[in-house]
């Protein structure tokens, strides 16, 4: 056993963990909350950096919980995928933790946002790097109790309403996700990521049931990761709270959905031409097409967001579907991107509702003449989105589509393309009606209005820093995502470090 | 609901509950049992009790514990104050003894409450799993004490770990008892 695999390995969720502690200690004194909350994020980002070092250096590290060997005990590994995806998470976070300091109200941080986030992000890191199955439905169930917590604090009807559709679905994903892994077991005899994969190759007479197996997969985590058909739970509750929660709800939890697709598909289950890549292949056109038609017919800025989400986990769908090395490490670019651009997007929606104290398009206007700060980090963030180069979001399309023309996927790349001009529009619709529109007179809105907090505007700036160092610096970016991807698709690499180390 | 057959069982059940959760929780590791089911078979008690007396009373009679000592006499040295003091908080526990007094003064008042319980299970859960990482084992590796303790049997981090369990069930269901019979 080595220390430092092992330390290194447990920090990200740890970290979090013991943040979640010294805050319930410190239970109704917020100022102390915040500053555990601030030094808890920047641990977690230091100790997902370092993770990602070790990773960088000896490829796939894994360890295994008290000692018990792979098959049996329980594994946690850690790949250049869930190492990327963790520092970009904990990125995001710690930009969320330094926003929600200035906009959440007291009394939503009295009765405990900082600790559910801190089990959040420990749901977010055990997922990223768990190794067996069924500890990854446990991390789940975390993730899904600490949203719905983080969307009913504060209690209004509206929040209620959308948590209600919030659980009620997400539970019924998670009764599919189990009875997919009650499957796997059946056939296997394992929970064991690696040993599943081993079992999957050695019997052919089984892959039908696999298929079977992995639809279950598909449906349940397609619900958590909301791409199309049961995407609609999505736009229905996450405009219904505050900003500092929908921003870390909406920048992460999908991405982790993805995530799970994307680790189940290259190790366990084979996206071969068949019904499972045709199955994903309608996913990923018609996620990206419901997405960007839903958000550009949308009056709200949050609610064209919660929509620009799901067309956006099309694109990542798309990756996965194409199933090259280009396309892969497209996806991964893709994932990190968007934790970064949506957390970003929202929180300038957050801070413009601050300043005029409301999210509909007809209530808003003029923020570019009072605010050019935030109409710029809206404009960059945006153009990031929309995929114009040298912005992030262009590399991870131009990834996605040259993959998809190659392997011969044209309708796919060509429905890619076309989202993305609808996105351009949906994007220039918003800064139409809430940056450049003359600001309407005499209207009630229902949040209060109050000066904006220029302080706001500095985890707005890191993000946007780091977005534009993604789109700038895409060389070195690319290079260590074509990394993940290879690993990806290497199993045996994945499958040997889990097996044969002891 | 106060019922006078209910309230006076209920003083003789509440150590019997208690033990057997202890009970419980030790034989947990080799047989059914554990810091789960050890830690709600501890709050039946304290449920039945906010059942028949209401959950005012409940926090006032077990979370809440006050200290008082005695006013102090017109040039009493403070030697003479000291001992006095002890002298009655040691009358205190012992009832029967102790005589009821007039010119005593609040000192301090101590709540017990759930909440802060949480935190404390949460953390000897996770010493549990770090103390092997002092020796150079696998996190949350079972480590085990060589001699055994009477009546209790071996004692090791799992233990610790049922111990963290047990005070994390029992406080989360005490609390949520206690807010929902506000309402």
């Amino acid at each position: 056993m080595q220390l430092e695999d092992h330390l290194l390995l447990l920090l990200p969720i740890l970290v979090p963990f013991i943040g979640a502690i010294l805050c319930i200690f410190c239970w109704r004194k917020v100022t102390a909350q915040k500053i555990i909350a601030l030094l808890t994020q920047l641990g977690l980002l230091a100790s997902a950096f370092m993770l990602y070092r070790h990773v960088a250096l000896h490829e796939i590290v894994n360890i295994q919980m008290g000692g018990w060997p792979a098959p049996y005990g329980i594994t946690l590994v850690a790949d250049m995928l869930s190492c990327l995806l963790l520092v970009a998470g904990s990125l995001a976070g710690l930009a969320v933790i330094i926003y929600s300091f200035y906009d959440l109200d007291k009394p939503r941080i009295r009765y405990g946002y900082y600790p559910v986030v801190m089990v959040m992000q420990m749901g977010i890191g055990g997922t990223l790097l768990t190794g067996d199955l069924f500890n990854l439905y446990v991390w789940f169930e975390i993730l899904l109790i600490c949203a719905f917590v983080l969307i009913t604090i504060g209690g209004t009807k509206e929040q209620l309403e959308g948590a209600l559709k919030y659980v009620t679905i997400n539970l019924i994903a998670s009764g599919l996700l189990l009875v997919g892994i009650g499957t796997i077991y059946g056939m296997t005899g394992s929970l064991n990521l690696a040993q599943i994969a081993v079992q999957a190759q050695t019997m052919p007479q089984l892959q039908g049931l696999f298929v079977v197996a992995s639809m279950f997969f598909i449906v349940s985590v397609g619900i958590k990761a909301a791409a199309f058909p049961l995407f609609f739970w999505l736009p229905a509750s996450y405009h219904t709270p505050p900003i500092a929660v929908s921003a870390i709800i909406a920048g992460l939890l999908t991405k982790v959905g993805l995530y799970v697709l994307v680790r189940l598909f290259t190790l366990v289950f084979k996206v071969e031409p068949g019904f499972t890549m045709y199955v994903l292949l309608i996913m990923a056109g018609l996620t990206m097409v419901v997405g960007v038609l839903g958000a550009a017919t949308q009056n709200d800025y949050r609610k064209v967001l919660s929509f620009s989400i799901v067309s956006q986990i099309g694109y990542m769908l798309m990756g996965l579907v194409i199933f090259t090395p280009l396309a892969l490490a497209g996806t991964i670019y893709f994932i990190m991107h968007n934790m970064l651009v949506k957390t970003n997007l929202f929180m300038v929606g957050g801070a413009v509702a601050q300043a005029q104290g409301s999210f509909k398009f007809r209530h808003l206007g003029g923020v570019y003449k009072k605010h050019p700060l935030l109409a710029i980090i809206f404009f960059v963030s945006a153009l990031s989105l929309a995929g114009i180069p040298p912005f992030s979001g262009f590399w991870g399309k131009f990834m996605l589509a040259k993959a998809g023309f190659e392997s011969g996927f044209y309708t796919l790349a060509g429905v890619s393309l076309a989202a993305g001009v609808v996105t351009i529009i949906y994007l220039t619709k918003i800064w139409n009606q809430v940056f450049l529109k003359e600001r309407p007179e005499n209207i009630q809105t229902l949040l209060p209005v109050q000066p904006l907090k220029n302080m706001l505007q500095l985890p707005m700036l890191m993000l946007l820093a780091c977005i534009v160092a993604l789109g700038i610096y895409a060389e070195p970016f690319i290079d260590i995502t074509m990394r993940a991807a290879e690993q990806l698709l290497n199993s045996e690499m994945y499958i040997n470090a889990v097996l044969n180390n002891n | 609901m106060k019922t006078i057959i209910i309230s006076a069982a209920l003083r003789l059940f509440f150590p019997l509950f208690i033990f057997f959760s202890f009970y419980i929780l030790i034989r947990g590791h080799n047989h059914p049992g554990g810091g789960f089911i050890g830690g709600l078979i501890l709050v039946i008690p304290f449920i039945f009790h906010v059942l028949i007396h209401g959950a005012d009373e409940t926090h006032d009679k077990l979370f809440l514990k006050r200290v008082y000592s005695l006013r102090r006499n017109e040039q009493e040295s403070d030697m003479n104050y000291y001992l006095r003091n002890i002298g009655y908080r040691l009358r205190g526990l012992v009832p029967w003894y102790s005589r009821p007094d007039a010119d005593k003064v609040l000192v301090k008042q101590f709540v017990i409450e759930p909440l802060h319980i949480i935190p404390v299970g949460l953390s000897l859960s996770l010493l549990a799993g770090l103390i092997p990482l002092f020796s150079g084992e696998a996190f949350l590796t079972g480590l085990w004490a060589k001699a055994q303790l009477p009546l209790i049997g071996k004692v090791g981090t799992t233990l610790l770990f049922d111990i963290g369990v047990y005070l994390l069930v029992a406080a989360v269901v005490l609390k949520i008892t206690l807010v929902m019979s506000k309402e």
